[in-house]
C-alpha cells in the first residue's frame, strides 16, 4: 500500500511538473485581461473601459472581468488569464493580502500583473502598482472639510471596506488634519463598505442618535451619495458632505449645491498608464519605472466641478 | 477490497489538500482596532517616529542646507522662465507630480496670522500670483507633505504601502509642529526679519507660495537696519 501511494504521488507530481513546464513555454497570446471590482461603481467602470480602449488601440485583444470584491472569484479570473496564456493582467484587486497569492501564481506562470488603484501588501510580484496618492488626496479632502466646517462642530465619518488599504489611508489622512482642530468633534465613525445603500442605512440610524451634526466626511463618493440622500430625506440637506473619487454623480450633486466637495482620483490616467506600461513590458521586458507609482489627486468643489467628466478634468 | 481502501485513502488525502487554502502568516497584516473600525496593514514593525527623529539633523536639515535656493532668486526664475527653473531646481518623485522647491531666505515679516489653527507668517514679498504674499506655516496645524516630498531619498517604492509612506510625512509635520514652529511667539512682530530654511510645493494651477519650515528664527535687529 505504501509503495502504491508513493508511486501515485510521484506520478501526480511529475505530470504536474510537465504540465507547468508546458505552460511556461507556450507562446504568449495577444490578450490583456482586465479585472476590476463591480462596474456598479462608476469609478471601476471607467477604469475598466479606459484600460480596454487603450489596450485595443495598442492592438491587443481584451477580456474584461469583474471580481465583485470576492477574492475567490478574482482567483478564478487569474486562473482564466493564466490558462489563456494572457500577455498581461491589469487588475484593481480584491484585497491587499488576498491578492498576493494570485499575482504570485500569475508571475510564476509567466503572466505579468499591472495593478491599478489598490496596492498589494508585497513588492516584487507585480510589475507595476499604480495607485492614486490617497494620502495626499485625503489631506486635501480633510483640509477642505475643516474649512467648510469653520474649524468647529460635530461630524460623522463613513469609512470604506476595511480590507482595502485605501479605506485606512484615507481615514488616516482625514484624521491627520481634522484631529488637530479641537473644535471638531467626531460623534460617529462607521464602515459602510464603500456601498451607497449601506451608507444610506447607517446614516439614517446615526442621525437618530445625533440630529445635531454639522458635517459628514466619507471615504468615497458612493457612500457620500448615500449619506447625502439620507440627510436630504431627514430634511438636513444643509449638512456638509465631502466625498472621495470624483464621480459624475458627485459632480452633479456639487453643482446642485448638495455635496460640497470631493477628491478626484485620476482613475482614467492610471488605467492608461498601466496598459502603456504593460505594452512596453511585453515588448521590451521592462517598464523602465519603479514598481510602485503614485498619482496625485485633485480637490473638486464648486469652482471646478463643471470641468469634471468621467474622472478627468477637462 | 484493499484496492478500494487505498483508493479511498488517496481520495481523502487529495480532498484534504484541495479543500485547504494555505495562508502565509507573515505578521504584516495585523488588523488593529481604531475607534471601533479595524484596518489591515497597520504594521507595527515600522516606527515612523523613530525614522523621522533618526534622519532629522543630518539628512533632513543637512539636505535642505545643501540644496536650498534663495527664495527671491528662485521666484524671479519661476516668473521669467518657469519651465527651465522647475527643471533645474524643482524636485518631483513621480512624472505627473507637482514640483517642490527647497528654499532659504531672510525676509521681513508683514503679518503674524493666527486666525486659523493652520497659522501663517505672512512675508513681505509677493508670491507668483503677484497679488498675495509668500507665507510660512507656523502651525500648530502643518498642512501638506512638502518636506517629505522635497527629500528625494524618501521613495514610495522603498516602503511596504502608502500608510508607511504617509506616516513619515505625518511625523515630519508633527516634528515641525513640536520642535520648529513653537519658536514663533508674541515677540514676533511685523517688520522683524525672519531667517528660514524650508520647502514649498507649487501645485498645478496655483501660484501660491506657502513654505513649510525646517528652520525658523528671528534675525537680530529689524528690517530697517
Amino acid at each position: 500500500m505504501g509503495k502504491k501511494l508513493v508511486v501515485f504521488v510521484l506520478v501526480a507530481l511529475l505530470s504536474f511538473a510537465l504540465f507547468a513546464q508546458g505552460q511556461k513555454e507556450a507562446v504568449k497570446s495577444n490578450l490583456i485581461v482586465i479585472i476590476t471590482p463591480s462596474h456598479d461603481n462608476p469609478f471601476f467602470k471607467t477604469e475598466a473601459l479606459v484600460a480596454e480602449e487603450t489596450a485595443k488601440s495598442l492592438g491587443y485583444e481584451t477580456l474584461v472581468l469583474s471580481h465583485d470584491d470576492d477574492a475567490n472569484k478574482q482567483d478564478q479570473h487569474f486562473d482564466t488569464a493564466i490558462a489563456s496564456n494572457a500577455a498581461a493582467i491589469i487588475c484593481d484587486n480584491a484585497g491587499a493580502d488576498a491578492t498576493i497569492g494570485a499575482v504570485r501564481k500569475a508571475k510564476e506562470a509567466g503572466v505579468p500583473s499591472f495593478l491599478i488603484d489598490r496596492e498589494i501588501n508585497e513588492t516584487g510580484l507585480a510589475v507595476s502598482q499604480i495607485v492614486s496618492n490617497n494620502y495626499q488626496g485625503a489631506l486635501l479632502g480633510g483640509e477642505k472639510f475643516v474649512e467648510l466646517m469653520g474649524e468647529s462642530g460635530k461630524y460623522v465619518e463613513l469609512v470604506g471596506k476595511e480590507s482595502d488599504t485605501n479605506a485606512g489611508i484615507r481615514s488616516k489622512g482625514y484624521h491627520e488634519i481634522i484631529d488637530q482642530y479641537p473644535g471638531l468633534e467626531m460623534v460617529a465613525r462607521q464602515s459602510a463598505n464603500w456601498s451607497q445603500t449601506e451608507a444610506f442605512e447607517k446614516m439614517e440610524s446615526i442621525l437618530q442618535a445625533n440630529p445635531d451634526i454639522k458635517g459628514v466626511i466619507s471615504g468615497n463618493d458612493t457612500m457620500a451619495m448615500g449619506a447625502m440622500a439620507a440627510l436630504n430625506a431627514a430634511g438636513m440637506g444643509d449638512v456638509i458632505v465631502v466625498g472621495f473619487d470624483g464621480s459624475n454623480d458627485v459632480r452633479d450633486s456639487i453643482l446642485a449645491g448638495d455635496i460640497k466637495a470631493t477628491v478626484l482620483q485620476t482613475a482614467a490616467i492610471n488605467a492608461i498608464m498601466a496598459v502603456e506600461q504593460a505594452d512596453k513590458y511585453i515588448k521590451t521586458g521592462s517598464t523602465g519605472l519603479p514598481e510602485k507609482q503614485l498619482t496625485d489627486c485633485i480637490l473638486i468643489d464648486e469652482s471646478n466641478a463643471a470641468k469634471l467628466d468621467n474622472f478627468m478634468l477637462k | 477490497m484493499k484496492l478500494l481502501r487505498n483508493a479511498f485513502l488517496i481520495l481523502m488525502i487529495s480532498a484534504v489538500f484541495v479543500s485547504c487554502t494555505f495562508v502565509k502568516h507573515d505578521g504584516s497584516s495585523t488588523s488593529k482596532n481604531d475607534d471601533g473600525v479595524s484596518f489591515y496593514f497597520e504594521d507595527e514593525s515600522f516606527d515612523a517616529v523613530e525614522y523621522v527623529h533618526g534622519i532629522w539633523d543630518d539628512q533632513v536639515v543637512g539636505t535642505f542646507k545643501e540644496e536650498a535656493r534663495e527664495l527671491e532668486a528662485l521666484l524671479n526664475g519661476l516668473r521669467t522662465d518657469p519651465e527651465k527653473t522647475k527643471e533645474a531646481y524643482g524636485i518631483r518623485k513621480e512624472e505627473l507630480s507637482p514640483y517642490t522647491f527647497i528654499v532659504s531666505g531672510r525676509i521681513p515679516i508683514k503679518e503674524v496670522n493666527r486666525e486659523s489653527s493652520a497659522g501663517l507668517l505672512v512675508l513681505d514679498i509677493l508670491d507668483l500670483s503677484e497679488e498675495s504674499n509668500c507665507t510660512i506655516q507656523i502651525g500648530p496645524v502643518i498642512k501638506k507633505s512638502m518636506v517629505r516630498d522635497a527629500l528625494e531619498f524618501i521613495k514610495f517604492d522603498d516602503f511596504n504601502n502608502q500608510i508607511e509612506f504617509a506616516n513619515i510625512s505625518r511625523e515630519i509635520n508633527f516634528y515641525i509642529r513640536d520642535n520648529i514652529v513653537p519658536s514663533v511667539d508674541d515677540s514676533w512682530k511685523p517688520g522683524m526679519v525672519v531667517d528660514f530654511l524650508g520647502a514649498f510645493t507649487l501645485f498645478d494651477g496655483s501660484e501660491e507660495v506657502m513654505i513649510t519650515p525646517v528652520q525658523l528664527e528671528l534675525c537680530s535687529g529689524d528690517a530697517n537696519e
